[in-house]
């Protein structure tokens, strides 16, 4: 088992209705974004356009930000998942400046949208973020557990993003992977293997 | 060059900021005037290089968000240069503490220069040679460290970790200026003299080789920051001018025979401000590039 990702570009039309529901799902503080889209403008006039790139952590298979925390709190799960535990973290941001995908956030203040005073919705979500500690995207584990795929997948208006197991040559990534296409890996220069495929 | 989300571009690292470098600094320096005084047989400059690094250390502490676990810190030693870090800091300032208390049960070890090897008592040897490995590892282990981020290619050059020592060794130089240190009983001064001198000609190259020889890409951008950005005079007054060739020309002047002992002190702070500046400007200017 191997949790993965594709994103393909060409459907992506950079509504942002994926980071929108991240943030109703994980109810994540102001200015913390477990996942983003990206725009990069390509080419000149008259063939000029607007490519959109959703970002989140990239499961790395060999994550720099596991090698770079000193406390065990970034760690590596059998099923490829990196996974953060708050408890362990001292907040050095060593993992912050080892990932290479700026998918690492540290919640630093405690405050929510409106200051230091939570709404009731707060209140009850920010429950799981521990204040000073660092928070990145798990690609919803919960709700994988429960047999679901992570909210941005499930919300995916043009279903440009495609989950699943990428050691099941049956499963909707593989088959994904599988198609003649130039697909690529961000960053691969930099060993670290990500978990997420692009389809330009 | 300020990160802005949900755009593609390049952006200076923000995770890591003064207290950072202050604590980069004090261990560094700290480590190198340890080093310097157990050559010298400098009691009080082991001493004094011990509390600067555990001085360090606090600024280290300070920079967590949550300190109050900081004690999982070194639990990681297999992946972590941190951990490793925490754990060499820890055996070096046990060490160097034992090795300054067991120099100092000698009669009048705080007043004269005691060297063990000349008197034969070589389980004092041992452990000054441990802690001197110590304050060696001290000082270029953040180079490693900062190596360790892959995405700021600055901090990966090779020639980072040799900075460190370099520059270390400088502001241990610069702390031994400062300190009221008996120069003229010194028996190797003119040894201890040249050795500064050649510390700075051997910074200055690896500079002028970061500088130039780097690659290009984010390591170029980072270069550029210090060298027509924002840390420019940083850079050129800061680290070049007042940090390493206003202290060649005292030290040739010294060399000379010129105003020994006030130019001595002065050498001392130019060199204490290359150092920091040193450090400043590889923190600052570590560039991250986005996905693309």
């Amino acid at each position: 088992m191997h949790w993965g990702m594709v994103v393909d570009l060409k459907l992506c039309i950079g509504c942002n209705t994926c980071v929108v529901l991240c943030k109703m799902r994980n109810g994540t503080p102001p200015g913390i974004f477990w996942n983003k889209v990206l725009e990069e403008e390509v080419g000149t006039f008259p063939a000029a356009r607007r490519v959109f790139w959703p970002v989140r952590c990239m499961q790395c298979e060999d994550p720099a930000c596991v090698e770079a925390c000193p406390t065990g709190a970034s760690y590596q799960r059998d099923d490829g998942l990196v996974l953060i535990d708050g408890e362990k973290c001292v907040g050095c941001r060593a993992c912050i400046l080892a990932c290479p995908y700026e998918a690492r956030y540290l919640y630093e203040d405690g405050n929510g949208y409106f200051g230091k005073y939570l709404t009731p919705f707060e209140e009850r979500v920010y429950k799981k973020h521990i204040k000073g500690t660092v928070q990145k995207c798990d690609f919803c584990v919960s709700r994988l557990e429960e047999g679901l795929k992570p909210s941005c997948v499930e919300g995916c208006l043009t279903g440009a993003l495609i989950f699943g197991d990428l050691d099941d040559p049956e499963s909707e990534v593989s088959r994904a992977l599988a198609e003649p296409r130039i697909r690529l890996r961000l960053r691969e220069e930099l060993g670290t293997r990500p978990s997420i495929y692009y389809l330009p | 060059m300020e990160r802005r989300d949900f755009v593609l571009g390049s952006w200076q690292q923000r995770e890591w900021r003064g207290k950072v470098i202050t604590a980069l600094f004090f261990t560094g320096s700290g480590a190198g005037l340890y080093f310097l005084s157990l050559i010298v047989g400098y009691l009080w400059g082991m001493a004094i290089g011990i509390a600067l690094v555990l001085l360090g250390c606090l600024f280290l502490l300070l920079d967590l968000t949550r300190p109050q676990v900081a004690w999982r810190l070194p639990t990681k030693l297999a992946k972590s240069w941190m951990s490793r870090g925490v754990v060499g800091i820890t055996l070096f300032v046990l060490i160097g503490v034992l090795h300054v208390l067991s120099l100092s049960l000698t009669p009048d070890a705080w007043t004269t220069f005691g060297m063990p090897w000349r008197e034969g008592r070589w389980g004092l040897m041992f452990l000054g040679f441990l802690s001197g490995l110590g304050a060696l590892f001290v000082a270029t282990y953040p180079g490693f460290l900062l190596g360790n981020m892959r995405p700021l290619s600055l901090w990966n050059s090779a020639y980072i970790p040799a900075l460190f020592l370099v520059s270390g060794l400088l502001g241990g130089f610069g702390f031994l200026y400062v300190l009221p240190f008996p120069w003229q009983a010194l028996p190797w001064f003119a040894f201890l003299k040249n050795m500064g001198l050649i510390l700075v000609v051997v910074e200055l190259i690896l500079i002028s080789g970061l500088t130039w020889l780097s690659l290009p890409g984010a390591t170029r951008e980072s270069i550029a920051l210090f060298t027509r950005g924002p840390f420019r005079y940083h850079f050129y007054l800061g680290l070049l001018g007042l940090g390493l060739i206003v202290p060649l020309v005292l030290l040739g002047l010294v060399s000379i025979g010129v105003g020994i002992v006030s130019f001595l002190f002065l050498e001392g702070i130019l060199h204490l401000i290359g150092v920091f500046f040193l450090r400043y400007l590889i923190i600052k200017a570590g560039v991250r590039v986005s996905i693309n």
